[in-house]
């Protein structure tokens, strides 16, 4: 298919400082994306933000935070399941506007995690859970990682963990080190049909797709909607041999094995050595993976760059992005 | 690409107050059957789901839209939730909209469910809305935000309780006809006048209930419909607008917008006319499924709407317009949010009744040859807009 | 038939929230019984409480002004309903605009009898002038401070 929507700006910050007024830290951020896409708050026709009411602790955060990331004034949308899924609506939005009947014809897109608000993260993560068999139980990320990795282990051998306790393990077979950190991010890009002369990469295919709820009735050796939406981006990237066609991928990192699990998905080798792991156990992973994935294509035109975002328990949903120079 | 969609199948579940023979999932399940039954489709011809879902501490689940995968048949499939606090419904009929006109999906689905009055703290909740350090140590919440909205509306305008009564009045006469509205019993403006005060000027008899149940809509591509031999509700057009999050910018000279008025609903407004090429309200739309909770706020949503002049909607209510047989537009023939707020998918409900309207399937509460109808919804604090417009013919709108 | 079955569930989720430096700097100031708003350098207000930035024009605020402590209201509402989590009514929360800010303070009103609501909106309305009155020990907090009418 023809691509018709670029990424021309992004922007990724990990806040050094835990003591800053989060709505202040949107305002400069959205300002720093739009400063590294050439643009400014004028230029933007809509708004697609994503974040996480219980990791921030406000409800209906996009609320207080519409005024920071520019939408008075604006159209404005807040997709909470994913950040990844404010790429992906923003994209969408741009696609169905082409022809021009007042969609516009740029988007700025943001998502931030500030788990610094909440005095301790990992509960919060605990009232996703059902409430009626999960939650008694107790699940979070880390717990949910561990399982993945269990059954992919069980599944493909050659991942051992760690046989003592003293190895600190969280989730076993995963110790700390095999589970992403966790920091205070924020991060944006803009996406545009009329780039002009800027840099830019083009979004060559895109894809998403969620697996179902209930961990036990999923195949936990597979992180099966990555797979899917996997196909779909390639499908419409032409890509069929994703090995000889990718240069570059940003792959969200659920933990050690999940990296493993990920790239098998995706038809690459897994990097050798172990890229260094980002804080990216905080909602906002997914959409920092697929920026990164954009800055690189921009940065290396003429390359094709594919970045995997990952949300929910053991990756229940994921989104994969293909960019790449227009024909 | 911008491909034609339309609404091609809705459904509703009877508005309660409770439903305990249901969990959430199986909720929102039920309205979605009921819609793809409407449609004609199954699930497997679902391409994508969007799924609207206000706060997750309404419903007690973080990301609960997670939970619901399955029961909307959506394994494997693009599933994507908005929330746009009370807006969201309205905005997931957008995102679906995106959807299809990207040309990407034919057949979208849109499909959620609330069940407000089973949160036991719902005003608690929201009032962690506002602003950590100014606004949350004072009990604002929804009721309250509303009620400073009315009292700037009477200043602004010299209105008083009898005429927001009488939109209580009117709303109740058209749910007694809509058999999925909540509360559905008429009243009198007496009656609604001597109901307890909850928030000056807002009494209980002005106030919305808090709802349980689900809603959906199937959007498909004209291809697809066209194919099936499908009437779609046609989407002609569609806007969003923010205001300022602070309240307290919305007084004085320097305002951009009065909070006693919905000025930023009307730059949404404009923004869904201009799509649709309609240029005169007041005279080209039928029906109006517009967004108010409170009786106080249907005349500044009937003024942004432009069907009648800033300031003038009360008199005209008095005059008899804005109901059946008033000569203009009807407004919330279903009752309207007034009467039915599940707040998750209060905007898909009037995404939906709109839609029955123009396709001439609105039972009784049908208002005669309805062929082009507008619907919105408000979200946050008054502060998130979005509209549409629906029409049962995709050549230009009459004027 | 069987009886419907519950299951009874408290989030109970605790948050630090970091306010920085200008709230902080404004909150300072209601210890000095001080009301401190923010300029904009684009559209000229004054914005009170203070911010950091202005979301209509989006650029940083820069210059501390303070604001006198009278003015008027703006818009209130007087609450008869108790709300879970709330104080015990009846209660006015209103909105001033005093002089030297464009945007209202959000403060409670006392002083007036509200058992009547007929009498007590007789004197409550739009445009009665008010004063800002302080607590006798401000501890930094934006109920340090409340509206009363001035009847002058």
């Amino acid at each position: 298919m023809n691509p018709a929507v670029a990424v021309v700006g992004t922007h990724v910050s990990y806040l050094d400082d835990p003591d800053r007024n989060l709505e202040e830290v949107l305002f400069e951020a959205s300002n720093a994306t739009l400063a590294a896409a050439g643009i400014t708050m004028d230029d933007v026709d809509a708004i697609v933000v994503s974040c996480t009411d219980q990791v921030d602790g406000r409800v209906i955060e996009g609320m207080v935070a519409a005024g920071p990331t520019g939408g008075v004034g604006r159209d404005l949308t807040i997709t909470p399941s994913a950040s990844e899924h404010a790429f992906v609506l923003g994209y969408l939005r741009l696609l169905a506007g082409l022809g021009s009947t007042g969609l516009g014809s740029t988007v700025l897109t943001m998502s931030w995690s500030k788990p610094s608000e909440g005095v301790d993260p990992r509960h919060a993560e605990l009232v996703m859970a059902e409430p009626f068999l999960l939650r008694p139980l107790g699940m979070n990320l880390a717990i949910a990682a561990g399982l993945q990795a269990s059954a992919y282990q069980a599944a493909h051998g050659g991942v051992a963990g760690p046989d003592a306790p003293a190895a600190g393990v969280v989730a076993w077979p995963l110790t700390r080190a095999d589970l992403p950190g966790s920091a205070d991010v924020v991060a944006g890009a803009v996406l545009t049909t009329e780039p002009g002369d800027r840099p830019a990469t083009w979004i060559r295919g895109a894809g998403w797709a969620s697996d179902r709820y209930e961990l036990g009735e999923r195949d936990l050796t597979r992180l099966a909607a990555l797979g899917t939406a996997a196909d779909t981006a390639y499908r419409a990237a032409g890509i069929t041999d994703p090995a000889a066609a990718v240069d570059h991928a940003e792959v969200q990192r659920l933990s050690r094995v999940g990296l493993l699990a990920a790239y098998r998905e995706l038809g690459l080798p897994p990097p050798d050595p172990e890229p260094e792991p980002l804080p990216e156990g905080v909602p906002a992973a997914g959409f920092v993976r697929l920026a990164r994935a954009a800055a690189h294509g921009i940065a290396h035109p003429g390359t094709t760059t594919v970045g995997a975002a990952l949300h929910g328990f053991a990756g229940q949903g994921a989104a994969v992005v293909v960019f790449g120079g227009r024909p | 690409m911008s491909l034609n969609a339309g609404i091609v199948g809705v459904g509703q579940t009877p508005f309660v107050s409770r439903r305990t023979d249901v969990t959430y999932p199986e909720l929102v399940r039920e309205a979605a059957v009921i819609a793809m039954a409407d449609a004609g489709v199954t699930m497997a011809e679902v391409d994508a789901v969007v799924f609207p879902l206000a706060p997750d501490a309404l419903i007690g689940v973080g990301n609960g839209e997670r939970w619901c995968v399955e029961a909307l048949g959506a394994t494997g499939k693009p599933f994507l939730r908005v929330n746009n606090g009370g807006a969201t419904g309205m905005t997931a009929v957008q995102a679906a909209y995106l959807h299809v006109a990207s040309g990407l999906f034919d057949v979208v689905l849109v499909a959620g469910a609330d069940r407000v009055s089973e949160s036991g703290s719902a005003q608690s909740v929201l009032n962690k809305m506002w602003d950590v350090a100014y606004e949350r140590p004072y009990p604002l919440n929804t009721i309250t935000m509303l009620a400073l909205s009315a009292v700037r509306y009477m200043h602004l305008h010299g209105a008083d309780e009898r005429d927001f009564a009488r939109v209580t009045v009117k709303n109740r006469r058209h749910a007694a006809r809509n058999p999925f509205a909540h509360l559905r019993t008429p009243i009198t403006e007496d009656e609604v006048l001597a109901t307890r005060v909850l928030s000056w000027p807002i009494k209980l008899g002005d106030a919305c209930p808090s709802s349980t149940g689900g809603a959906a809509v199937v959007l498909m591509s004209e291809r697809a419909a066209r194919e099936r031999g499908l009437d779609a509700a046609w989407i002609r057009g569609l806007g969003q607008n923010c205001e300022t999050f602070w309240m307290n910018d919305r007084v004085g000279p320097r305002t951009l917008g009065d909070h006693g008025d919905a000025d930023a609903l009307a730059v949404a407004f404009d923004r869904a006319y201009a799509m649709a090429g309609i240029t005169d309200p007041a005279a080209q739309v039928d029906v109006a499924e517009i967004y108010a909770p409170f009786s106080s706020v249907e005349p500044h949503v009937i003024e942004a709407a432009g069907l009648c002049p800033k300031g003038t909607a009360t008199a005209r209510l008095a005059d008899g317009a804005f109901t059946f047989g008033g000569g203009t537009a009807v407004v919330n023939p279903s009752g309207g949010v007034l009467c039915t707020n599940p707040i998750a998918v209060t905007g898909v409900v009037r995404a939906a009744e709109a839609a029955l309207q123009v396709l001439g399937r609105a039972g009784d509460r049908q208002v005669p040859d309805a062929s082009v109808a507008i619907a919105s919804a408000i979200g946050g604090d008054h502060q998130f807009y979005a509209t549409l417009v629906v029409a049962d013919h995709l050549e230009g709108i009459p004027s | 038939m069987t009886a419907p079955a519950f299951h009874e569930q408290t989030w109970d989720l605790e948050y630090r929230h970091a306010l920085g430096d200008t709230i902080g700097r404004f909150l300072g100031g209601l210890t000095e019984r001080r009301l401190l708003g923010r300029r904009c350098p684009g559209c000229e207000r004054v914005l009170l409480p203070a911010r950091a930035f202005c979301d209509r024009c989006h650029r940083d605020t820069t210059d501390w002004v303070e604001v006198a402590p009278r003015g008027e209201l703006a818009m209130f509402t007087i609450v008869y309903e108790p709300f879970r989590n709330m104080p015990e009514p009846p209660y006015v929360i209103a909105y001033a605009l005093l002089e030297g800010a464009d945007t209202a303070l959000l403060g409670y009103l006392k002083g007036v009898e509200l058992a009547d609501v007929r009498a007590a909106t007789a004197v409550i309305t739009v445009g009665a002038p008010v004063r800002v009155v302080f607590a006798d020990e401000p501890a930094g907090r934006v109920t340090d401070y409340w509206f009363e009418l001035d009847r002058r």
